[in-house]
């Protein structure tokens, strides 16, 4: 059973207002959404390009969603290029002018709810939740709340502020081009990645069992485990340096392969992944970070 | 609908299989009765509590004693497709390895430690000479079981379970070109970053297979994460791959591209040329 | 039939396949674990029983009959295999009235949030549950089993095992909060 939900906005009329230099307000969404079986720990899938998303964790069944969008101070110019676009979408074509019509028809009565694509379209589906910004104008910064075991799958590019999750128990995997991810009190697994944005993940405690795995082009990648965890750690930086206060058992990539093509007249070659292979208290969870040019910080928990 | 009904419902109200007309009706009660509704809060909360207790994780140990168990006893089928002395071949293999200290063979121990992950993910395998003829037939059925889990964890939806799929084919010996397959489609195709650079690395191992080079090469061209592009450069150069010369030098005139990309690349270019 | 489903893989292996087991244990023997773990309280003891499961699948392959949902078969195994581990372990008790003591060896975990207390207390509780009561607890909540495939499994009608959950939660939630009070060992 799907459930979708969309999130107008009301921004249309503030922006029209806009011009005559009205405040900058933002404008408030709210929605709660349940999952299908609510009893079972569900998935948050959020695919934004520009804003910001925030989850935090909290004790309940539901999944509370608040959203806030940015008011976009436009440059006269922008302004008017706004009003060209909206010229040229006048000149509709027989299709459209038959679609129109039909619409007119079927909404005899009623009034028409300005919806200008701003907006951000919510679905439930096999307890599958997925928030996605519609291509618009305007930035949203988004705040939900989730069951503590919900699965989240997050992905935001183009903004500053990046993801910040807390008190999430479940598998997280995060993605941003831009802005850092900060990840506090989670228990994994997670996949984090990010191109010009820093990671920095702090576990209350670690999942045994499930590979993580963390990659920054830019930023440096910093995450504080239990001092207790079990943890493989397969490092690997170009041009970062790599620090952390565990006590690491160093072992040299086991992962080689020979080739000897001394009877072909060729040479002997061993060829080994370029990565610092260590073991934390003997080893157990795989823990792949990977950065080019930050530095990788392993740190144990106070 | 009465306090008693909602006694009778409350064990599916708190699985979440309640239909709507029900969900309907005792909410209309429990708007009503503080006693029902307190008792039913207690109980949710408890029921929640339950659901966030974590899962604890065998040990190595676990693993290896049942691919040692599921080993034997393909041989036990063998021995008995073979004729000799059915059952009770089958019953002598199984009863070898049943109780609870299983007593292994020589190097048997150290495959099937090695088939497992957690430690066992940096261990290497030297199994001793003695044992080797056996040790090679053994290896090739692990592989087998390791082909199959490796697939099917590829496909997961979850990131971390594809993580494992890649783990688990790095650990196989003779990888086919069904595993090589995979993981090209994995290094092509995966939506996460991190999965891809996973399947690089892993091919990375295997690139004496003769498709793994030129998929490698091939791969170059479609990625976009500046990420993966740094990897496969850094591999492509590492493995002297003289053909990706031409990859290189079409990658260098994209202008999307990132721009310490660019300059690995020219390094690359000047180191295989 | 989803070729990857629980009970076509079975079948595989009922009809020679055995291989495919390998695939089956690694969907499902964590959460057998686990079920064995709560029950017992004992990791090297679970680890044994899931053992156990996994050799009388095998040795009981060709019973398989595709009837019910894998997981109830499997469960049902589980069951008779704990079943047999606490009668070599005291005879004389009826099943009802034993309980497991956790193993003293079990390392305390490190609490550092609240909810990891929750955590210590409610298994703590749990394990003052008597044995019926838990399984069909652990069944429903943790191995996630419908209500029917619940009573499917333990041959009783589904409305005494909605009622005993809710008893159940009840007890737990009772036991909890003295634990929580601090008013009991």
């Amino acid at each position: 059973m799907k459930t979708i939900i969309r999130l107008a906005g009301i921004m249309i009329l503030l922006w029209a207002a806009g011009t005559a230099g009205s405040p900058q307000e933002s404008q408030a969404d709210h929605a709660v959404v349940n999952f299908s079986d609510p009893a079972k720990p569900g998935t948050v899938e959020v695919n934004i390009s520009e804003g910001s998303i925030t989850v935090r964790g909290f004790e309940g069944k539901d999944v509370i969603i608040d959203a806030r969008w940015r008011e976009k101070v436009l440059t006269k110019e922008e302004q008017e290029g706004e009003a060209d676009l909206a010229e040229a979408e006048e000149e509709l074509d027989q299709e459209e002018m038959a679609r129109k019509k039909a619409q007119a028809e079927k909404a005899k009565g009623m009034k028409m709810l300005e919806v200008e694509s701003m907006g951000l379209t919510i679905e439930e589906e096999e307890n599958v939740i997925q928030v996605n910004a519609e291509e618009g104008k305007r930035a949203v910064d988004l705040l939900i709340q989730v069951p503590f075991s919900t699965s989240l799958r997050l992905s935001c590019h183009d903004d500053e502020r990046g993801v910040t999750v807390e008190g999430v128990s479940g598998e997280i995997e995060v993605e941003t081009s831009d802005g850092p991810i900060v990840l506090t009190n989670v228990s994994g697994p997670v996949v984090a990645d990010s191109s010009d944005g820093e990671i920095k993940a702090v576990f209350g405690k670690v999942t045994p069992g499930k590979p993580m795995s963390f990659s920054a082009m830019d930023g440096d990648i910093d995450i504080t485990l239990p001092l207790d965890v079990k943890a493989s750690l397969k490092m690997k930086t170009d041009e970062g340096q790599i620090f952390t206060d565990f006590d690491v058992r160093l072992t040299p990539s086991q992962q080689k392969k020979e080739e000897d093509e001394r009877k072909e007249g060729g040479g002997y070659r061993v060829a080994f992944e370029k990565v610092t292979l260590g073991l934390i208290n003997g080893g157990g969870v795989e823990i792949q970070l990977t950065t080019y040019e930050g530095n990788i910080y392993v740190r144990k928990a106070k | 609908m009465n306090c008693e009904k909602i006694r009778e419902r409350t064990a599916d109200y708190l699985a979440g299989e309640l239909d709507e007309e029900s969900l309907a009706g005792m909410r209309a009660h429990l708007a009503e009765c503080p006693h029902c509704r307190e008792e039913l809060e207690g109980l949710s909360v408890i029921w929640t509590k339950l659901g966030v207790l974590p899962n604890e994780e065998p040990s190595a140990a676990l693993r290896s004693r049942f691919y040692g168990m599921l080993e034997a006893y393909k041989k036990g089928l063998k021995k008995e497709g073979e004729g000799q002395g059915a059952k009770r071949a089958l019953s002598i293999w199984l009863g070898r390895l049943m109780p609870r200290k299983p007593a292994f063979q020589l190097g048997l121990a150290l495959i099937l430690m090695a088939a497992g992950l957690g430690s066992g993910f940096l261990l290497s395998v030297r199994p001793r000479s003695a044992a080797r003829a056996e040790m090679a037939s053994l290896r090739g059925e692990m592989d087998g079981m390791r082909r199959i889990v490796a697939i099917s964890l590829l496909k997961q939806a979850s990131p971390s379970d594809r993580l494992m799929g890649v783990s688990w084919s790095v650990r196989i010996d003779r990888p086919g070109d069904e595993i090589i397959a995979a993981l090209l489609q994995t290094l092509n195709h995966d939506p996460n970053v991190n999965v891809r650079l996973a399947a690089a690395d892993a091919l990375y191992l295997f690139y004496d297979h003769p498709e793994v080079k030129k998929g490698l090469i091939d791969s170059l061209a479609g990625q976009t994460s500046p990420l993966v592009q740094v990897s496969l450069i850094s591999l492509l150069v590492e493995i002297r791959e003289r053909r990706a010369v031409e990859a290189l030098e079409r990658l260098i005139q994209n202008e999307k591209l990132n721009p310490k990309v660019k300059k690995l690349a020219e390094l690359g270019l000047v180191q295989l040329s | 039939m989803d070729p990857t489903s629980d009970n076509r893989l079975m079948e595989e292996v009922r009809d020679g396949k055995v291989e495919r087991l390998a695939i089956l244990f690694e969907r499902h023997h964590v959460m057998l674990f686990n079920f064995f773990l709560r029950l017992s309280g004992n990791r090297s003891v679970s680890e044994d029983l899931v053992q156990d499961v996994f050799f009388r699948i095998l040795k009981y392959r060709d019973t398989y009959q595709g009837e019910s949902k894998f997981a109830v078969w499997m469960y049902q195994i589980a069951r008779n295999v704990h079943v047999d581990h606490l009668r070599k372990q005291k005879p004389e008790v009826p099943l009802d009235d034993q309980f497991e003591e956790p193993a003293a060896d079990e390392a305390p975990a490190i609490e550092r949030l609240t909810s990891e207390v929750d955590a210590v207390l409610l298994k703590r509780a749990l394990d003052r549950l008597p044995l019926r009561k838990k399984e069909i607890l652990l069944l429903s909540r943790f191995q996630e089993m419908k209500y029917r495939e619940i009573a499917e499994l333990l041959g009783c009608d589904i409305g005494s095992i909605k009622s005993t959950i809710h008893r159940t939660i009840r007890e737990l939630g009772k036991i909890y909060l003295e634990l929580q009070g601090g008013t009991s060992p």
